[in-house]
């Protein structure tokens, strides 16, 4: 903290007094000799940072840069205002890198893993989504901690530092990992547009309509922010064994006929495409007739038009094992066009492959 | 010989309409089992494979390193990663009468459920019971995990 006893000390041994500051804000390197390099204040009103991240460390700087100017520290003074202007400009500085600085030998195995274990989270996306903040503070309190550590002589202030971060980071470890109990949207897939899930619990709700949006729920009931990533991690073994999105295949038929035209067995082609392709395959055809003729004329040859779909399917899979087949006839049952009169699109047959 | 006629025919028809009501109820089918999966049904385990048939109140459970695949009649998915326990506590799909439903009981590991038609017919049809909350799903694909990381 003191690392010139006076000012008038520090300026008559400049050379000696302090290690040469690295930090750079853009292209401007500060001179800590300038009384621009120590004018924290102006550092400190600079409005905030969205950044939960960006803002603990302006906040932590400002702190810190006062607390060694106020020591008389010029040098240490001004290396963590240029940190701060940094952090409310938009660029995070990396943490000191202990290997780099001039740390006694006995202190520098404690920092090399708070290092490691630090950069670790900072590099950690879904680390910084969820506890970006904390992350901020215990960069300071790190810093703060290699500082004086560099130092060596005030043991009070090494420790404060070094406790200060260690209890930061037992708070990051617990935020940083995805919780046990949460829920999380994934990506919408043909035809099973995204539409949300709502999560109940004590009276709470929470409404989740997005790609990747989550909660965690029970202890940790509350919005959580993810990252694609993660959630694959954490969902690999349920991912993998998702079964594939049934298809659907329609087939047209000629009016009062049964049978199946080239373009029709193009379609059975592909329905038997898709069964062997999964394991365990159902092939469900419907038959379905348009409104002309009696209902018990329709019923009778959708029926036989699905009759003949599943026989050509079967024939198709002969070779193919653990395949169910199931047939139904709707006859003028659920049109898809709505019309008394003859109609191609009613007159149809659906194989679902599921 | 008569009566022994009458008896066996009588049976048949018992067994017939066993089988029958069975395949009435069925409500999905396994498509994917890996590792150690099995199916706790009236009271006994059964082996979960490829193209097992699935019944409303069957409790499905993995193992280790092991994962599950189901389809539903309704055309919803649902998977189970590893270590994971899930009860298909009510399953109503176009039944005279009764309110398309689907609640499924996830007491621990970790799901995928991809919604069919029933979560389409009306809201929140489609259920993942947890221990503490109810997942609601409105029509779409989620994951959701009780107790922790996969194993």
């Amino acid at each position: 903290m003191k690392r010139c006893a006076a000012s008038f000390l520090c300026l008559g041994l400049l050379a000696g007094c302090a290690s040469p500051s690295t930090d750079t804000v853009g292209d401007q390197v500060p001179d800590w000799l300038s009384g621009e390099a120590w004018n924290v204040p102006p550092v400190a009103e600079i409005d905030m940072p969205e950044s939960p991240f960006l803002a603990a460390l302006q906040e932590g700087y400002v702190d810190l840069a006062e607390r060694e100017l106020a020591e008389f520290d010029w040098s240490s003074g001004a290396r963590f205002r240029s940190r701060a202007l940094a952090a409310a400009q938009g660029t995070a500085p990396l943490p000191f890198d202990p290997s780099e600085q001039d740390i006694p030998e006995r202190a520098i195995a404690g920092l090399i893993e708070a290092y490691v274990e630090l950069t670790g989270y900072l590099g950690s996306e879904g680390a910084m989504l969820r506890a970006g903040r904390q992350i901020g503070e215990a960069q300071v309190h790190y810093d703060c901690w290699v500082q004086e550590a560099e130092e060596g002589h005030q043991t009070e202030d090494i420790d404060a530092c070094r406790e200060a971060y260690q209890l930061m980071i037992i708070l990051i470890r617990d935020l940083a990992a995805l919780p046990d109990n949460m829920a999380v949207v994934l990506p919408e897939e043909p035809g099973n547009e995204v539409g949300g899930i709502e999560l109940a619990q004590g009276g709470k709700t929470i409404t989740l309509d997005s790609a990747f949006a989550a909660a965690g729920v029970g202890e940790d009931f509350g919005d959580l922010p993810v990252t694609e990533s993660e959630i694959r991690d954490a969902f690999a073994g349920a991912l993998a064994a998702q079964p594939k999105p049934p298809k659907e295949f329609q087939l047209n038929f000629p009016f009062n006929g049964t049978r199946i035209s080239d373009e029709a067995f193009e379609a059975i082609l592909a329905a038997a495409e898709e069964a062997r392709s999964r394991e365990a395959a159902e092939v469900i055809v419907t038959g379905y007739a348009d409104l002309v003729g009696n209902a018990a004329d329709s019923l009778a040859i959708s029926r036989t038009r699905a009759e003949r779909v599943r026989q050509a399917i079967f024939w198709e899979l002969r070779d193919k094992e653990n395949v169910t087949f199931a047939t139904d006839a709707k006859g003028e049952r659920d049109p898809v066009e709505d019309t008394a009169r003859k109609s191609e699109a009613n007159r149809r047959v659906v194989v679902l492959v599921r | 010989m008569q009566k022994l006629l009458v008896n066996f025919v009588a049976v048949l028809g018992i067994l017939f309409s066993i089988q029958h009501a069975a395949a009435a109820d069925q409500i999905g089918q396994i498509k994917v089992a890996s590792g150690d999966v099995v199916i706790e049904r009236n009271g006994t385990e059964i082996e979960a494979k490829s193209g097992e048939a699935l019944f409303e109140k069957d409790v499905i459970r993995t193992g280790e390193n092991s994962a599950v695949g189901m389809t539903f009649t309704d055309n919803s998915r649902v998977s189970l990663g590893p270590d994971s326990k899930l009860s298909l506590e009510t399953y109503a799909y176009s039944r005279p009468g009764k309110p398309n439903s689907f609640d499924a009981r996830l007491d621990r590991g970790s799901l995928t459920a991809a919604s069919g038609k029933i979560a389409k017919s009306r809201p929140l049809a489609m259920r993942v019971l947890m221990p503490t909350t109810v997942l609601g799903v409105k029509g779409t694909v989620v994951a959701a995990r009780v107790g922790g990381q996969e194993g």
